[in-house]
């Protein structure tokens, strides 16, 4: 089981490889708002790039009700067990 | 009082008549006449990125709408209908527009042809991590077969898909993988279950950014304004 710190961190990597910047600090409140290039293709890539990290996958519903990046870490973890 | 920083912005026209036709490709950096005192207070809300590509999207629709109609841009106001698509009003006048905006670009595009709508889409081409997952998650076996015969790239596919849904008034709320572009003769068609079929054209407006455009009949029940003009209130 994934621990939650770890979790974070390794969602965080996610957030930093696919926006290309080493210094983005995700956040449970983080939007599509807070990031520079957060469109709708990032958004898919974001997604598809979770799957592959986490080894899960998310159904559309799951992610069109997404509000925030917070949401998005407690959906992985709830999918990890 | 309202404060912004003059950036210099890429703004693109496109004009649907008897064909598709780019009507002006400009820079602009001295903008302080377009704007209505409400879409500088609306502007100014947004995060700096936000507010820059929001600019170029607005600054694009309203110097097409000038040109074509000879509407001045301080006199036009860019609103949105309940679906979130967007159009222009002018005193008693409303015109159908599409607008995409990226980074610095904006890009519009209005129809002039009496059935058809237009949509457009700008996408700024970068690096894509996890590029190959991709384009598995939202291009089928014939997409993924015209980027393997180098017939075109993922960003114009892309940027086809997003003018599709702007076209059927649609928006998000159908999923990008459910689109599906096919390549005849040199002829873009763009398809999606219980859709009106859509002509499509891919524009390369400079090195870094590539456009969609799409258009063809709307979905029955479609909120829009037919001629892109529209008498009263």
């Amino acid at each position: 089981m994934d621990s939650s710190a770890t979790t974070h961190n390794r969602l965080q990597t996610v957030f930093q490889t696919v926006f290309d910047d080493d210094n983005l600090t995700i956040f449970p409140d983080m939007t599509a708002n807070d990031v520079d290039g957060w469109d709708s293709m990032m958004h898919i890539n974001l997604i598809v790039a979770c799957e592959r990290e986490f080894g899960v996958k998310f159904a559309l519903s799951e992610i069109a009700e997404l509000p925030n990046v917070g949401a998005l870490e407690a959906l992985i973890v709830q999918k990890l067990g | 009082m309202v404060h912004h920083q003059p950036e210099q912005l890429h703004v693109f026209g496109v004009i649907l008549d008897t064909d598709v036709e780019l009507v002006f490709a400009s820079v602009v950096d001295n903008y302080e006449n377009w704007l209505t005192a409400t879409e500088y207070e609306q502007i100014n809300q947004l995060p700096p990125h936000r507010r820059r590509s929001r600019l170029a999207g607005q600054l694009a629709a309203k110097q097409l709408l000038h040109r074509i109609y000879a509407l001045p841009p301080h006199t036009t106001c860019i609103q949105h209908y309940p679906s979130g698509a967007p159009y222009g009003q002018a005193a008693e006048h409303c015109y159908d527009l599409s607008i995409s905006h990226s980074a610095a670009w904006g890009a519009a595009a209005l129809s002039l042809h009496p059935a058809y709508r237009v949509g457009i889409d700008l996408v700024k081409k970068r690096a894509i991590h996890y590029l190959d997952d991709l384009v598995a998650k939202t291009l089928d076996s014939s997409e993924q077969k015209l980027l393997a015969e180098h017939q075109t790239d993922f960003f114009a596919l892309w940027a086809l898909k997003e003018a599709a849904l702007k076209t059927w008034l649609v928006g998000m709320r159908l999923p990008i993988w459910d689109v599906h572009v096919r390549a005849l003769n040199g002829v873009y068609q763009i398809e999606a279950d219980g859709f009106p079929p859509l002509f499509g054209k891919i524009m390369e407006l400079s090195p870094q950014v590539v456009s969609g455009i799409t258009w063809g009949i709307a979905p029955p029940g479609a909120e829009w304004l037919p001629r892109g003009l529209h008498m009263g209130a």
